[in-house]
């Protein structure tokens, strides 16, 4: 197989001390700002990418990422332990249980299993997206543009249809961000559309500057209306008990192992699917434990499988979610919309094409994945005491200090104060729909995603003399569309067929929240 | 979606059935009118129109307006049928379920006692509620005049000065009550990050009034 080989290849250029420094100060920072409450892997790769700005090599920037990347999610999930605040949806199903065990004295055990299952599922879903990378890679070669809008289609629709409680809400997001991507100048006729007349809406809204807005200015400006109703205090860690290894119990490691690999099993598929990210499998891997667990009883009271599975399963997905990110160039989740920015900073289309173009740097990537996960493990735990030393910073100091990274992240990029005062309305915005229950996610992927189908869109008529058959002409781009249909129809399915049987409408299904 | 219409429409209904999301639904089918209208093609359009630039701003604004106007039917389902059902005793008459599925989502409908003093101008409404949902729209309105100060303040006083300040008062307002750890925090964070920022990572932030 050519994949160990350029695997290999892609070892040996990350394995230079120069790169597994930037490894080591990228797991480092991710996971201190990952800990912090209320801050995700998509906030923390967009505060920190103003850092990568002056770095003039890619490869390194990249490595130093992979590391941000899986250190926020290692970070996020000591928050939801200790502390019980998710700083993304994907870590809901771990606060679940993870802060009842801590709340038991057994926080340890609880971070312990989240850290060694994420580190299981980081290295076998890792080794799964070098194998299956390439070869989607050359199908997607053979896509045309009406597959990559009706893929495009896809992503955004079951992101929106799954994920929240009500379609309308998720909707009225998903077009907000629909409307952001438009701002600006169009990218084929150069058309200005909604530019109200402001020159800096020219060049469009910023990826960078809406996931800012959104996700701190609004979650600060969210906390300040809500001082009153915030978890204060953090867990305490509880003793070290002796007969452990690696803080688990014989017990825990036995009730731990399958749950790390059926999250995994569940995880890895649902995030390279378009289908949105981490936040369906990290719920479903929950069910699926409260289901298989022997003792279903402590469900709800502190167990460890509620733990194992979904941390283990939001892990898997990460890397999932980088097989459409790298392969045909769709960001399916928030921070992998922001890690395309991250990409685009350096020119890089990801795409079918990357691995022809740049094969060195996506298998240093893919490389530098297991190695930041080998360096989380290695820090994450006996490091314990200075993430919880980061969780009890006063929080009016925190959010303070997010505000400043926040401007500073928008001002250091682009050096306007125009788009800072842009993100601050974002911002608003975004206050306001945490407030009135709105999601999140879908206003990032409109506005990453929308610019994308419609270009395609138009592309595909281009081509075909504007015969709008084009869509309906190949069986690939039919069925991409009536999986899309399909997406919209499912989760109202138990209400469509209780309704008729004059029962009580039975729920939407639904996973979680955005993040 | 001013802040202004959603306090005043939180402090005056807070008990009932929460009014802001049908202000905020009121406002977006407004702006997505606005858009659509915005989106019409005003010069003729040439070339093809399903591949022109001209779909995308239609095909959106006129989705936003769609489920704006659903969004606005559902919130004011709870209301029409709370007429109907008048006299409402309870002050915490929990909406619709099926419209309404996030009661969580409101704010401060639960009645608590507190003694706030500066509601003194609705005698409809419980004073001490008021008091509490009045503050908890204050302070995200004092912090984003805080943001807006510090960043046009920020090429005239200068990076470090506007940061520590900015840092200051935000933690204030965000009800830090150690003034003098805050100044600290401030002068450390503002300074550190400007000189990592310019020295390390050579990206230039405004000097202002600080000699350095």
């Amino acid at each position: 197989m050519s994949a160990i080989g350029d695997l290999v290849q892609g070892f040996g250029t990350v394995l230079s001390p120069v790169n597994l420094l930037y490894a080591a100060i990228g797991v480092t920072l991710g996971t201190f700002v990952g800990v912090l409450p209320g801050i995700g892997p998509a906030l923390t790769i967009a505060l920190l990418l103003p850092v990568t700005y002056s770095l003039n090599d890619p490869i390194g920037t990249f490595i130093m990422f992979a590391g941000i990347y899986y250190g926020a999610m290692y970070g996020g999930s000591t928050t939801s332990i200790l502390l019980n605040t998710p700083g993304e949806s994907a870590s809901v199903a771990t606060a679940i249980e993870g802060y009842r065990m801590a709340q038991q004295g057994r926080a340890r055990p609880a971070l312990a299993t989240a850290a060694i299952g994420s580190f299981v599922a980081a290295v076998i879903s890792t080794l799964l997206l070098a194998f299956i990378a390439e070869p989607v890679a050359t199908l997607a070669l053979s896509f045309r543009a009406a597959d990559y809008f009706a893929l495009t289609l896809l992503a955004m629709i079951t992101v929106t249809a799954l994920v929240g409680r009500s379609l309308v809400r998720g909707m009225l997001s998903l077009f907000f961000g629909l409307f952001l991507g438009l701002i600006g100048l169009d990218m084929l006729t150069a058309q200005a559309r909604y530019d109200f007349g402001v020159p800096e809406l020219l060049s469009g809204v910023d990826i960078v500057v809406i996931i800012v807005g959104l996700f701190a200015v609004g979650e600060t400006l969210y906390v300040a209306s809500r001082l009153r109703h915030l978890p204060a205090t953090v867990a305490p860690l509880g003793t070290k008990s002796s007969r452990t290894f690696a803080w688990l119990s014989r017990q825990d490691w036995s009730r731990s192992w399958r749950p790390w690999l059926r999250g995994t099993a569940i995880g890895f598929p649902f995030g390279a699917l378009p289908s949105g990210g981490a936040d369906i499998p990290t719920f479903l891997s929950y069910t699926v434990e409260r289901r298989l667990a022997r003792q279903r009883a402590a469900f709800g009271n502190g167990a460890i499988e509620g733990v194992a599975g979904p941390e283990a399963a939001n892990n898997a997905a990460f890397s999932g979610v980088l097989v459409p990110l790298l392969t045909l160039g769709i960001p399916t989740s928030s921070t992998a919309a922001v890690m395309l920015a991250a990409f685009q900073i350096f020119n890089l289309q990801p795409g079918p094409l990357l691995f022809e173009k740049s094969g060195d740097l996506v298998w240093a990537l893919i490389a530098s994945l297991f190695i930041g996960n080998v360096l989380l493990l290695a820090l994450n735990l006996p490091l314990i005491s200075v993430w919880v030393k980061v969780l009890q910073i006063p929080r009016p100091v925190l959010y303070a200090g997010i505000l400043l990274f926040a401007s500073l992240g928008v001002y250091g990029v682009s050096g306007s104060v125009v788009e800072v005062l842009i993100a601050y309305g974002i911002g608003v915005i975004g206050f306001f729909m945490r407030h009135l229950d709105f999601p999140i996610a879908p206003v990032v992927l409109g506005a990453i995603l929308g610019p994308m189908m419609e270009v395609q869109f138009r592309r595909a008529l281009l081509l075909a003399d504007n015969d709008p058959t084009v869509f309906i002409s190949r069986p690939l781009t039919v069925t991409l569309l009536s999986l899309a249909v399909l997406a919209l129809v499912v989760p109202h399915l138990p209400r469509l067929v209780a309704r008729p049987r004059g029962r009580r409408a039975a729920p939407r299904l639904a996973f979680g929240e955005d993040d | 979606m001013t802040p202004v219409v959603e306090e005043g429409a939180a402090r005056r209904a807070a008990p009932r059935h929460p009014i802001a999301p049908v202000v905020a639904a009121a406002c977006l089918v407004v702006a997505g009118g606005y858009l659509l209208w915005e989106a019409l093609p005003r010069t003729d359009a040439r070339g093809p129109f399903l591949s022109g630039p001209h779909l995308a701003p239609l095909v959106v604004s006129g989705g936003w307006l769609v489920f704006a106007l659903a969004y606005l039917v559902q919130q004011l389902r709870p209301h029409w049928s709370a007429r109907r059902a008048e006299p409402i005793t309870a002050a915490d008459t929990v909406p619709d379920t099926e419209a309404v599925p996030d009661t969580e989502a409101v704010p401060d409908t639960e009645a608590a006692p507190h003694s706030g003093a500066e509601a003194t101008e609705q005698p409809q409404s419980e004073p001490g509620d008021d008091a509490r949902g009045l503050r908890d729209w204050l302070r995200p309105m004092l912090l984003l005049g805080a943001l807006v100060a510090y960043i046009l303040l920020l090429e005239v006083l200068g990076f470090i000065l506007a940061s520590g300040l900015l840092v200051v008062g935000a933690a204030r307002i965000l009800g830090s009550r150690k003034l003098r750890r805050d100044l600290v925090v401030a002068a450390v964070l503002a300074l550190s990050v400007y000189l990592c920022f310019t020295r390390l990572l050579d990206i230039r932030l405004p000097e202002g009034v600080l000699p350095l």
